[in-house]
């Protein structure tokens, strides 16, 4: 059921992306088939290549079927990981890749620890995580600075 | 004079530590199950876009070619191969290591990784300027025809998911449509007045986006898992003896034909090549019980093939501008950055770059072999690295990677979106090659395309011609339809063919 609606929702957006289409703008001397030849003949492939696969899929007994993966990434830690990963990017330019970084590494680093040992770690190894941390951003910060010359975004450090 | 200024192309000590960097990463990429050569050459493009062209192909081909070798220790060691290419390592390299031989087969497995490479080297020096001479008179229906071509081979040859191969490759071509059109240059298509979209989707934001972070994010569930590696000898330097190597010389030669033969094939990586290798050998051994069981053969012959796969997969894409594999894809998106267009162009304009990058590959096999066998024991040290913060590391330097393209929070946006559909093609059986080739080569096939229909004056007129342009777009029609008709249950026991997995 899974795929059959994935595949729904993909037909949905490609029948919208054709209609689209229509709406090129067509320079009178292009001779070449103009922009919309192109994603036409893509659109038409995608469907019909769909339609074999829902053919397929209906044709295959229930039980036989493989359960879609879709919903297991918005479930557990791979949910928080998806989340903590959205909440650095939404940060990134607001807080800076020094101060943005830090927080996510440590956060991360803290809950993936927590997650295959059952605890969090001892003040020992926090102590040496912290400190890999900032030594480890800072340094990536330089070297996209300094060496490669390519500006990280600066935030409340600017 | 043209090898000459070659070698001083070449062999720069910045150059040669950059290969070794490269191979290096590599090796740590290629020996930790679940990270693979596509992410890590993905993750060091941004890298590589603030480089000049030589430093940066030496950085990229070291990580391609360490990548390869370095899945061979999980594979001996863990039973779990570090990349697809050393599935087949796993049969007989794991038994090996069970049986207190693990260093054993860890210096046969490094040594047939470089004669594969170095066989596949000599292959990619004689073949691709032979191919790029071919292919000089090439207009645009003939790029047409072989881009198509190259992209339903990709298809075709996966076995049971051809189906789901060609979804994901108009999915790929389909998003590859946004942004201006070619030729005209006059309609920005799908773009709904966001002018950041007007480019496209850039290919490492896609490329990071599609293989790296799905990949963390699946692993994540397993991450309670913990791993033991077998315990390998403490040596100084990993060779095996002369009357070994001399005994199955004939076994790596055959597997580096085999393993060359299916790197140029696009779409057929290392997994295949080494499985195939596998099955070869055990049919012609002299000892084909023993298979399974810890054999060195077993590794000599899978080695050896999954190495030579990275020199034949370059010889179309530097020959053709066709990638043989998803990381040789990657590596031409490079070149692209680099503002080289891979194909027969560049052996013409560019001879001694062309050259150089070869010689680079050769001695990015020589590099990885010296790394490997005086590092194995520590290479077994870093598959234990703690994946609680492995993850989070790899993660950073996807979106720094991401962010330091165009300094650009939108890259980051449309990436999460991409991470989404890597994770349900991959974990859904689409493969992700497919899907990648058709990033790189979507704007190839459009282009030449309307180009063609420009100088021929219509799509039926392209058809006539009397060219290899047309042989291959009908190959590309035709190949499909043969291929399904082959596929049916029904038509194979007719012609008493093996069962395929269904899709």
């Amino acid at each position: 059921m899974g795929e059959i609606l994935f595949m729904v929702i993909i037909a949905i957006a490609a029948i919208i992306m054709f209609i689209m289409t229509y709406d090129f703008p067509v320079s009178i001397i292009d001779k070449s088939g103009g922009a919309a030849l192109f994603p036409r003949i893509i659109i038409i492939l995608l469907l019909f290549f769909m339609l074999i696969r829902l053919i397929a899929i209906l044709r295959t007994k229930k039980e036989e079927r493989k359960p879609f993966a879709f919903t297991e990434m918005f479930k557990g830690s791979r949910l928080v990981y998806l989340l903590l990963t959205i909440a650095y990017i939404a940060v990134l330019t607001q807080l800076g890749f020094i101060i943005s970084s830090l927080l996510y590494l440590f956060i991360l680093i803290n809950y993936f620890y927590y997650l295959q040992n059952g605890r969090l770690p001892a003040v020992k190894t926090e102590m040496i995580i912290v400190i890999s941390i900032v030594a480890g951003v800072l340094i990536l910060n330089y070297f996209f600075g300094n060496v490669l010359n390519i500006l990280l975004p600066k935030g409340i450090l600017k | 004079m043209e090898f000459i200024e070659v070698i001083q192309n070449v062999l720069h000590p910045q150059y040669i530590l950059l290969i070794l960097v490269g191979v290096a990463v590599g090796n740590v990429f290629g020996c930790i199950p679940g990270l693979n050569a596509p992410i890590a050459v993905a993750l060091v493009l941004p890298i590589t876009f603030a480089m000049d062209t030589i430093p940066a192909i030496c950085i990229i081909m070291g990580l391609y070619m360490g990548c390869v070798s370095g899945g061979l220790v999980s594979a001996i060691l863990l039973k779990i191969p570090g990349t697809a290419a050393s599935v087949a390592t796993t049969f007989d390299g794991y038994p090996m290591a069970q049986k207190g031989r693990g260093t054993e087969a860890l210096s046969y497995g490094a040594f047939a990784s470089f004669f594969g490479g170095i066989f596949s080297t000599v292959c990619l020096l004689a073949l691709a300027p032979l191919l790029a001479k071919m292919a000089i008179g090439f207009g645009p229906w003939e790029y047409f025809g072989t881009a198509t071509l190259s992209l339903v081979l990709v298809c075709v040859l996966m076995q049971g998911k051809m189906l789901k191969g060609f979804i994901a490759v108009t999915l790929g071509l389909l998003l590859k449509t946004v942004g201006m059109s070619p030729v005209d240059g006059i309609a920005a298509r799908y773009t709904f007045g966001n002018y950041n979209l007007e480019s496209g989707f850039d290919l490492i934001v896609v490329i990071i986006g599609i293989f790296a972070l799905p990949e963390i994010l699946y692993s994540i569930g397993k991450i309670k898992e913990k791993i033991k590696p077998s315990e390998i000898k403490k040596k100084k330097f990993y060779i095996p003896d002369m009357p070994t190597i001399k005994k199955y010389t004939s076994t790596m030669f055959r597997g580096s034909v085999l393993g060359t033969f299916i790197g140029i094939l696009p779409g057929m990586g290392g997994g295949a090549a080494s499985l195939i290798s596998y099955a070869q050998a055990k049919k012609t051994s002299k000892h084909p019980e023993l298979f399974g069981t810890g054999h060195e053969e077993g590794i000599f012959c899978c080695e050896s093939a999954n190495n030579a796969t990275t020199g034949g997969a370059l010889i179309p894409m530097l020959a053709l501008g066709v990638p043989g594999d998803t990381t040789t894809a990657i590596i031409m998106g490079a070149l692209t950055l680099q503002g080289l267009t891979a194909g027969p162009l560049l052996s013409m304009n560019q001879p001694v770059l062309f050259k150089s990058i070869i010689f680079i590959v050769l001695i990015a096999n020589i590099l990885m072999y010296l790394f490997q066998v005086s590092t194995i024991r520590y290479m077994s040290k870093i598959i234990e690295v703690p994946k609680s913060y492995l993850f989070p590391i790899i993660s950073v330097f996807c979106i720094t990677g991401v962010i330091s393209l165009n300094n650009n929070v939108f890259d980051l946006v449309y990436l999460i979106g991409f991470v989404i559909i890597g994770y349900i093609l991959d974990k859904n059986d689409y493969p992700l090659a497919p899907f990648i080739l058709a990033n790189v080569l979507g704007r190839i096939i459009e282009d030449n395309m309307r180009r063609a229909i420009v100088y021929y004056g219509s799509f039926q007129e392209c058809l006539k011609q009397v060219s290899i342009g047309t042989v291959f777009f009908v190959l590309a029609v035709v190949l499909p339809i043969i291929s399904a008709v082959l596929s049916n249950p029904k038509v194979r026991a007719k012609l008493k063919m093996k069962p395929l997995r269904s899709e």
